[in-house]
């Protein structure tokens, strides 16, 4: 006769041990074989659409426009200022995520 | 666990070691809640349990640590049990036959009832009493893994116990 405390004692029963038996290797392997692809795929893709993208791209004129803002640029306060902000706020930034992964 | 968490930080962070720590402690748990769900198909709970491992993997950085990462995985676990559920159209993981689990042959008597007659149960049913019983989450912890209101989860509990006992009654 199965009465409620005979089944909870059933239920309580732990589950049945599985064992490993080379079952996080293999899942392991899979996640690295995936992170490798996902390296590749992160290092080819934007050099075949630089590839693609390139001989559309008019040189010629980017070229001119650099040659013609670079001098202003260059003895712009504005733009010398906002450079450094820029370089403070990333460096700033770096600072506190090291910080973060130490603690 | 504090050991779970520090190691789900360090693979948040890339650590690939960590993350296989983290395999090797919980596999044994979602494996054993899955061949229970999958009533002892162990081919068809390793590759769900494989899935949710990867799942889990991928959306590590979600894990913030406020419940536990088992309960967190079996989360998972449970939703790769339900995919697989509505990919087989409902064909079946209710209808298949039951698979023979190895790992039972060697045990007897009411055990192995129950393992039979928990195959009959509804899936919910299944879940709710392996998580509150064996593996030994309370009714809100289980509602939280199971997505589901506290309230169906009691009732899934008090059902699946009353169609046990009913169904271990007719076995004697």
């Amino acid at each position: 006769m199965i009465d409620d405390r005979n089944l909870d004692a059933l239920l309580l029963k732990p589950l049945t041990e599985v064992p490993d038996r080379g079952f996080s290797a293999r899942l392991i392997d899979r996640i690295a074989e995936r992170e490798s692809w996902l390296d590749a795929a992160m290092f080819w893709a934007p050099l075949a659409v630089a590839a693609v993208a390139i001989p559309f791209v008019p040189v010629r004129d980017v070229t001119d426009a650099i040659l013609h803002l670079s001098p202003g640029v260059a003895g712009s306060g504005a733009v010398a200022f906002a450079a450094a902000v820029l370089a403070l706020t990333l460096s700033l930034d770096n600072a506190l995520r090291e910080r973060a992964r130490d603690e | 666990m504090d050991r779970d968490r520090e190691l789900a930080k360090l693979a948040a962070s890339g650590d690939t070691d960590a993350f296989a720590s983290l395999v090797r402690l919980h596999q044994s748990k979602l494996r054993g809640f899955l061949r229970r769900l999958t009533r002892g198909d162990a081919a068809l709970a390793d590759d769900l349990a494989q899935d949710a491992f990867l799942l889990a993997h991928r959306k590590i950085r979600q894990f913030r640590g406020e419940g536990t990462f088992s309960s967190w995985l079996l989360g998972i676990g449970w939703s790769c049990f339900l995919m697989e559920r509505r990919k087989r159209k409902e064909e079946a993981l209710e209808t298949l036959p039951e698979q023979g689990d190895a790992s039972l042959a060697s045990e007897v008597g009411t055990r192995v009832d129950l393992e039979r007659a928990m195959a009959r149960l509804m899936p919910e049913e299944r879940a709710a009493l392996t998580l509150c019983y064996a593996l030994g989450h309370s009714h809100g912890e289980a509602a939280e893994i199971l997505s589901m209101p506290l309230g169906t989860v009691k009732s899934h509990v008090a059902r699946g116990r009353e169609k046990l006992k009913a169904m271990l009654e007719a076995m004697e």
